[in-house]
């Protein structure tokens, strides 16, 4: 059984959120965001795969260098 | 296969054993959320390039909602953004999702959670800074009826627990299990704040009455 003070919160909850309308463009908006991230996820990783192919190439022409050198 | 192909099927089933999962009394998942194609498997998730598809499925469903629970929560202006941010991690973490059905608690936790940091970080920095213009939190109550506004002006007093505890139980309608997910705590502590959040609410009303 609800004392008094329930039925006047769950009143005063559902008044204050029929007040609460969402934006029309409110999709639009949530939709860009995303898409944003995860394009910036992928042009991160993309930048972080190519540093590591080039600092393993910097470094496997070095060891080869050093080799040769040492003939 | 680069890495802006979409993933193979398989990997689309993998699920986190660390996610906190609920579904809410009364939410339903309707197979339009598995994507633009029916799935030949029951309870199979739809590929990662179908997320987007599901997703707006997920935002029709829930959003006004989930806006709504923000609200009520104590967010205020930041409502939108706390919304917009459960959408994006449901975006970002898509294939680790158990089940399709899962969609609705996870968003429902994360913006409980974010909710929670959110108003947390404000009442640190209120405390250090001048207190902001009430002209946005009125915005709402100020279609509400006197007794109404004396209710959510007590509930804003509450510690954020206690008025997460009392929105979920009481505006939500969910179970004490349901809530414990929502909150990651336990249901012993969610049956705590329950009770102190409506002792001290009786007493705040029973206050400003006298």
């Amino acid at each position: 059984m609800s004392t008094d003070e329930e039925v006047r919160l769950r009143d005063a909850l559902t008044g204050l959120a029929d007040t609460v309308r969402p934006a029309p463009d409110a999709f639009q908006l949530v939709e860009a965001r995303w898409r944003w991230r995860e394009l910036r996820r992928r042009v991160v990783l993309s930048a972080v795969v190519i540093l590591m192919v080039a600092a393993v190439t910097l470094a496997g022409l070095w060891a080869l260098s050093r080799g040769g050198q040492g003939i | 296969m680069g890495i802006f192909a979409p993933r193979p099927a398989h990997q689309a089933g993998h699920a986190a054993p660390r996610m906190l999962y609920g579904v809410a009394t009364g939410e339903r998942a309707t197979p339009d959320v598995r994507g633009g194609r029916a799935s030949s498997e029951p309870g199979r998730l739809p590929r990662v390039d179908e997320r987007e598809a599901a997703l707006a499925v997920l935002f029709e469903q829930h959003y006004e909602r989930l806006l709504r629970l923000a609200v009520l929560l104590g967010a205020e202006g930041d409502a939108e953004d706390m919304v917009a941010e459960a959408f994006c991690e449901l975006h970002r973490r898509w294939s680790k999702l158990r089940t399709p059905d899962a969609a609705g608690g996870y968003l429902r936790t994360t913006v409980v959670n974010l909710t929670r940091m959110r108003i947390r970080r404000r009442q640190i920095m209120r405390r250090h800074l001048e207190p902001p213009d009430e002209v946005q939190s009125a915005e709402h109550s100020v279609l509400l009826r006197d007794d109404q506004q004396a209710v959510v002006k007590a509930l804003k007093k509450l510690p954020v627990r206690q008025r997460e505890a009392l929105v979920l139980r009481y505006w939500l309608d969910l179970k004490e299990a349901e809530i414990a997910t929502a909150m990651g705590i336990s249901a012993g502590a969610v049956k705590s704040h329950t009770s102190r959040g409506m002792a001290a609410l009786k007493n705040v009303l029973r206050g400003d009455s006298s």
